[in-house]
């Protein structure tokens, strides 16, 4: 603490408020970040942390408040100004341009050297390596970042703060796609950075990292920071009642007391599914009733085994089963039809038309359902309209109205929106992929009971969620490693700590 | 537990702030409004410069003059929304005045010879969307390349000249010349083909299944809509109602044009984006491209009535598009910053 005080703040802020028409995103934002310190924001969705961190990446100006960087009041203004104060951001959505080679992307913001930038090409390739071997990336660097996965992209994404030599690094919600390996070399290199004096600036819904990792934390809610802490001046309670106002963390964080329901009717049986190079041998059944978490590191293979069964992509080999007869879907609209809903990774790309109304995406892809005569091509507007009130109304789902674009929403309330989708279609199986990624703690809660109450009523839930503790919620949990299925654990009560014995004595045996 | 801070400072409001916030919202409305403003402001001066303007048969003759435009570009408007582009509907609709002419002059009767005319719309159509939509040929290359096809195609059976038509087959010209009750008709089939348009775009779930398509669609895929088919579909409308256009547009001269309808394409656009910035935030849509093409059709007919040559028209064209999306955009920017 003498040692803290000491040292000039990196970043001060004090007092910034920011509205965007008549939304106070910001309304009182103090903190300080000291060189060196890796500095926790934590709060819901929506309560002001991207902003705040929009602000000192020189891509939003404050209405009002002060801004001291190293002691000097500052304006930051725009990005060039904070790439030149050594400030790097590593966003959530992962600015990343797909055709540029993992070199190319690192290294995009290296300013040449020479005139016209000749002969510059060997200082990058040398720049990124030296990078890449820090971070110890084990993937190509030459080839186009669309090839990786999404967790390398973000190693690449944050290979290019480095590259940048920067004084501060902003991370935000950096181990979303990451499996637990990751996370840990990801920490290493937090630590590293720390050590040499970066100051960083951490976001996360996870409480576990942010313990873990950080120096000091603040917490944003409603746009203001009410309280800061430093490393261990503060418990887990007093966390959650910060970021939720209200909440305990037994509250938030759902408690299963789920019976096994090993007698229920199989409803998908999955024998031998192979795609490579990311499927190789995939088999499990699934029960009425019944959610079945699939846990593996990132890369085993569960995102592309739920588009399998979506058949948003074919198997190249293996059966499936669906209520007794076989199952080979040949488009999304074949598996739909057959009763089978997908709740995507990304909800931003693939699940939701940010510019149209809760209505329009609630609807989307059954318009045709919400006809007024069933042969005749009008859309009863009326009806649609009740349906999805009710809809939203049931699954809490917080909007001004249903006419308002779900841009507008937060994370957790779009992520009901495509919830609301299929539990208003004719659905027997959810496939729900990291279905509470980016959603702040209330809503994580809610969405799994939703998950918990479509499986009560009959329907069943296959569930990929890399925060395994999360998938305590299961009633079964089968694991995956580099695209086989390994072993089933059967629950209620998995834990954690018995998925990950689960993946690594599987990945020591495999290796 | 160390609390390090909690700082809260009391808001202070900057002058510099207001003014720029007034600024930012007079930038929203100029972004919204801005179309109708234009054409508001357009009809006031021409209604000032010139006496006969606002005289009915005047409108009349704008209207008339925006038919066969909005008829185009009321189909593009559908591939617009639907996220694609369209680039050989202007030689559609010269190819297909030429096919009904040729056909005509070769004794096939008028209904058969339109038919044939429309259903090659209808073929380009599904062309246009299995190269974009199977082959995932990028749409602004892909309908070149059926563009150019089509100029080959219409060289190739019409040997490049005019096919009139004007003297042989009179009742071929009651199509699209003369008036219902003192309106000319193409203005009936502008307002029929608008109306047919909008329903489609809002009332029915291809409409907004072509929307979802246009908005996300790889959202629209895993929520259960068939992109392609919606999209083909689009193309096809497009192309079919650019075929109307032809069959129109050689009804009222008389004769088949080889080049007749190639500057549709670029009036068309250029009306389909002026009307995206009408109302709704850079959304295709059909109220919007009507708008555009009268506020287009205005400045060409005020421009000719104060007696401006003819290429000061197309400048002005030019100008007001990029104008008008300018506005629009950076008014989407400051009213969501």
């Amino acid at each position: 603490m003498t040692d803290a005080a000491q040292r000039i703040p990196l970043i001060s802020a004090r007092g910034l408020t920011k509205s965007f028409g008549a939304v106070r995103a910001l309304r009182g934002v103090g903190l300080d970040i000291l060189p060196g310190q890796v500095h926790g924001l934590v709060g819901a969705n929506g309560a002001g942390k991207s902003t705040f961190l929009n602000v000192l990446a020189g891509v939003v100006a404050p209405d009002s408040g002060e801004l001291l960087i190293d002691g000097e009041p500052a304006e930051i203004g725009s990005p060039r100004r904070a790439a030149d104060l050594g400030f790097s951001f590593i966003y959530q959505e992962l600015a990343l341009v797909p055709e540029f080679s993992a070199i190319d992307n690192m290294t995009i913001g290296v300013r040449p050297t020479t005139p016209l930038g000749l002969g510059d090409a060997r200082r990058r390739k040398a720049l990124a390596r030296g990078v890449a071997e820090r971070l110890d990336l084990r993937f190509p660097l030459d080839k186009p970042v669309r090839e990786l996965s999404i967790a390398e992209r973000g190693l690449v994404a944050i290979g290019r703060a480095l590259v940048s030599d920067a004084r501060f690094v902003s991370m935000d919600e950096p181990t979303a796609s990451l499996s637990d390996v990751e996370c840990e070399r990801l920490f290493a290199i937090v630590r590293e950075l720390s050590a040499a004096g970066v100051a960083i600036a951490y976001v996360s819904h996870r409480l576990d990292e942010i313990e873990e990792l950080c120096d000091a934390v603040t917490i944003f809610k409603d746009g203001q920071t009410v309280a800061s802490y430093e490393r261990g001046g503060y418990t887990r309670d007093e966390l959650v009642l910060g970021i939720t106002g209200a909440r305990s963390v037994q509250d938030a964080i759902e408690t299963p007391d789920a019976p096994v329901r090993r007698d229920a009717d199989v409803v998908l049986s999955v024998r031998g599914l192979a795609r490579e190079p990311r499927v190789r041998d995939v088999s499990f059944d699934v029960r009425r009733g019944e959610i079945l978490g699939l846990a593996g590191v990132v890369g085993a293979g569960r995102t592309e085994t739920l588009r399998l069964l979506f058949g948003a992509d074919r198997p190249l080999a293996g059966e499936m089963t669906l209520a007794g007869s076989p199952f080979r879907p040949r488009s999304v609209v074949d598996a739909i039809a057959r009763g089978v809903a997908l709740v995507p990774e990304e909800r931003r790309s693939q699940a939701l038309v940010m510019d149209e109304s809760v209505l329009f995406n609630t609807k989307m892809g059954g318009w045709r359902a919400a006809r007024g005569v069933r042969w005749l091509p009008f859309v009863a507007d009326g009806r649609a309209r009740a349906a999805v009130r009710t809809m939203v109304e049931r699954l809490g789902v917080k909007t001004a109205s249903i006419q308002s674009p779900v841009r507008t929403l937060s994370g957790g309330n779009q992520q009901k929106v495509v919830f609301a989708r299929w539990l208003s279609r004719d659905v027997g199986i959810m496939l729900l992929d990291e279905p509470t990624r980016g959603v702040d703690i209330g809503a994580r809660r809610q969405i799994w009971a939703t998950a918990e109450e479509f499986a009560a009523q009959g329907g069943s839930v296959v569930v990929v969620c890399s925060e395994l503790e999360e998938l305590a919620v299961c009633h079964r949990v089968v694991v995956m490693v580099e695209g086989r299925t390994v072993g089933e654990i059967e629950g209620p009560g998995v834990t954690e700590a018995q998925m990950l014995e689960a993946i690594y004595t599987q990945e020591r045996t495999s290796s | 537990m160390t609390l390090i801070e909690s700082p809260q400072a009391a808001p202070e409001v900057h002058t510099r702030t207001l003014a720029s916030r007034i600024g930012r919202r007079t930038a929203a409305i100029l972004g919204r409004y801005g179309a109708l403003i234009a054409l508001g402001a357009l009809v006031i001066v021409f209604a000032i410069a010139s006496p006969y303007f606002l005289t009915l048969p005047n409108l009349l003759q704008v209207l008339n003059q925006s038919a066969l435009s909005a008829i185009v570009a009321g189909g593009l408007t559908l591939v617009l929304a639907s996220g694609q582009f369209d680039l050989s509907i202007g030689y559609m609709v010269s190819l297909s005045g030429i096919i009904v002419t040729i056909l005509m002059l070769q004794g096939v009767p008028i209904p058969v010879a339109i038919l044939i005319a429309l259903l090659a719309g209808v073929v380009v159509g599904i062309v246009n969307g299995f190269l974009v939509t199977v082959l995932r040929v990028n749409a602004l290359v892909g309908t070149l390349g059926t563009g150019s096809a089509l100029i080959g195609v219409n060289y190739f059976i019409s040997g490049g000249t005019p096919q009139p038509v004007s003297t042989q087959f009179p009742e071929f010209l009651q199509i699209a010349i003369g008036s219902w009750l003192g309106i000319p008709k193409p203005v009936f089939y502008m307002a029929g083909a608008m109306l047919i348009l909008w329903i489609v775009l809002n009332k029915t779930d291809f409409g907004r299944n072509l929307r979802a398509t246009g908005g996300n669609s790889e959202a629209a895929r895993l929520a259960g809509v068939r992109t392609g088919r919606v999209t083909t579909t689009a193309f096809v409308v497009a192309a079919l109602f650019a075929a109307i256009t032809g069959v129109l547009l050689a009804s009222s001269i008389g004769s088949g044009q080889p080049t007749g309808g190639d500057n549709y394409t670029m009036s068309s656009f250029a009306a389909a984006f002026l009307g995206s910035t009408v109302l709704r935030e850079g959304q295709f849509h059909i109220l919007g491209t009507l708008v555009g093409v009268v506020t287009v059709a205005v400045g060409f007919n005020g421009l000719a009535l104060v007696g401006v040559p003819s290429f000061v028209q197309f400048l002005f064209q030019g100008i007001l598009l990029i104008a008008a999306v300018a506005f629009s955009s950076i008014g989407r920017r400051l009213s969501r910053e």
